[in-house]
């Protein structure tokens, strides 16, 4: 009898663990044979703790067993609850200094060629185009501006509209996740954040796209 | 001449016993040894078969690995057949043979009792029960204590993480507040700027107030002044001396955002 119960035990959460589709993560393979495992332990439980095991036995068993699975579940959900949390918390986190990266730079580049387009009064030789080009004379559409400050850095800033009234930079990262993972950005993988500055001779205009 | 017989008939017994015990405490030994080999030797991350009394502990290093990898802007892969039958050979003994193993031990012995057979301390139901109570037992005694301190660091890490975010937050508006000071500087006073200085510049209600931290500025001459004092913590300030190109020339952070 034994050896039935062991291999129909085998069976039940080797299915569990092998029906959800072949992700990334563990988790979902490794909840299901939880859950398996549970029913299993129940079931195998209520054939046990029958007649002749003592009345008291039987107590003591089953207090023990449910204490073991309210431990081994709070352990594994709060494991499953903490690491998922942590990796969401690591990719949030690179997700806002990446956007710090590019606020700090792409809108101070266009409000110095705005300084520069306001500064030659209201009689203008120089469109916004012209004074843009004079501050980053490489520049063409399509173009990436920025300059890395350190070592390794996945940011582009990208000149996306270059006309007399206004220019467009586009900033984009080659991974850093945005908000809708579908977003098709400018530059990067799919999903990744897209920032967007809008210069025209009003000031500045910021529209994050993802 | 009976009593001779039956005594040599019993001799013959407990050495067929004694054998039979002897045999059964060299397997135990030798799968304890291979138990403890494997346990000893239970991280994931390496392509390799590992059994784990927890092996959700493993998989929730793997999510962390993976977090790590994106975070480089690596693509985590899918996890191999080696990793992914170590798991759930794991599971199979910790939560199937195991318990099945400990349960009719269990009933076993009780079944014996009751039927009033001789009984010996050592014999097949007690093996059972001590190998499958040491597997299936051993997590279930650690998970309680780990249990209530994963609580406590979880809440502790939260915090920690959250006063992180914010202060992440608080210097991503900051940016804005540059930026928006700057703006003001550059534009002549016919389209609402202060042509040339900071004079008159006030921050818009979105910025001067947010669900993160709330603003305030202090103009001087060719640089201004902005505190930030954290809506959530408000013991988080950050001061920061911004020049007049809407650069950070300095920062201050109170004793909680340091």
């Amino acid at each position: 009898m034994i050896f039935r119960w062991m291999f129909g035990g085998i069976i039940l959460v080797s299915l569990a663990f092998i029906l959800p589709d072949r992700t990334v993560e563990v988790w979902p393979s490794l909840n299901a044979a939880g859950v398996a495992a549970l029913i299993y332990i129940i079931a195998l439980l209520v054939y046990i703790l029958r007649n002749p095991v003592p009345v008291k036995h039987r107590i003591i068993v089953g207090v023990l067993a449910f204490i073991s699975v309210i431990a081994l579940g709070a352990h594994w959900t709060g494991m499953l609850n903490t690491t998922q949390w942590q990796q969401k918390r690591l990719l949030d986190s690179k997700s806002l200094v990446v956007r710090g990266t590019m606020i700090s730079d792409a809108p101070i580049r266009l409000l110095s060629v705005l300084e520069e387009y306001h500064a030659q009064g209201k009689m203008k030789k120089l469109s916004l185009a012209m004074t843009f080009l004079q501050n980053c004379p490489q520049a063409t559409i399509g173009s990436n501006i920025h300059t890395s400050s350190v070592g390794e850095d996945s940011t582009r800033i990208f000149v996306t509209t270059l006309s007399d009234s206004v220019v467009v930079l586009t900033a984009s990262h080659a991974y850093a996740r945005g908000r809708t993972a579908d977003f098709i950005p400018y530059w990067g993988r799919k999903g990744t954040i897209q920032e967007r500055y809008i210069l025209t001779e009003k000031g500045v205009r910021h529209e994050s796209d993802n | 001449m009976n009593q001779t017989t039956e005594s040599q008939a019993t001799t013959a017994t407990k050495v067929g016993r004694s054998e039979t015990m002897i045999i059964w405490l060299i397997i135990l030994a030798c799968g304890m040894l291979v138990l403890t080999f494997f346990f000893h030797h239970n991280y994931a991350i390496e392509d390799r078969l590992f059994l784990s009394p927890v092996p959700w502990v493993n998989v929730g290093g793997m999510t962390i690995d993976h977090g790590v990898q994106m975070f480089s802007g690596k693509i985590p892969e899918l996890p191999t057949i080696t990793t992914q039958v170590s798991c759930l050979v794991s599971i199979l003994l910790v939560f199937v043979i195991s318990p099945t193993l400990f349960f009719f031990g269990l009933r076993t012995r009780a079944v014996d009792r009751a039927s009033g057979k001789e009984l010996h301390i050592l014999r097949w139901s007690t093996i059972q029960l001590v190998l499958g109570g040491m597997v299936m037992l051993g997590p279930a005694l650690v998970s309680i204590p780990v249990a209530i301190i994963q609580r406590n660091v979880s809440s502790s890490l939260h915090k920690s993480v959250e006063e992180y975010e914010n202060k992440e937050a608080i210097l991503y508006e900051l940016n804005s507040v540059a930026v928006k000071l700057y703006e003001y500087r550059v534009l002549p006073k016919e389209l609402g700027g202060g042509n040339g200085s900071f004079a008159g510049f006030t921050l818009s209600k979105e910025l001067a107030s947010t669900t993160e931290a709330q603003y305030k500025i202090e103009l001087q001459d060719t640089l201004a002044i902005a505190k930030a004092t954290s809506v959530k913590y408000p013991l988080g300030t950050i001061t920061a001396k911004i020049s007049k190109k809407g650069k950070f020339l300095e920062w201050k952070y109170s004793e909680l955002f340091e």
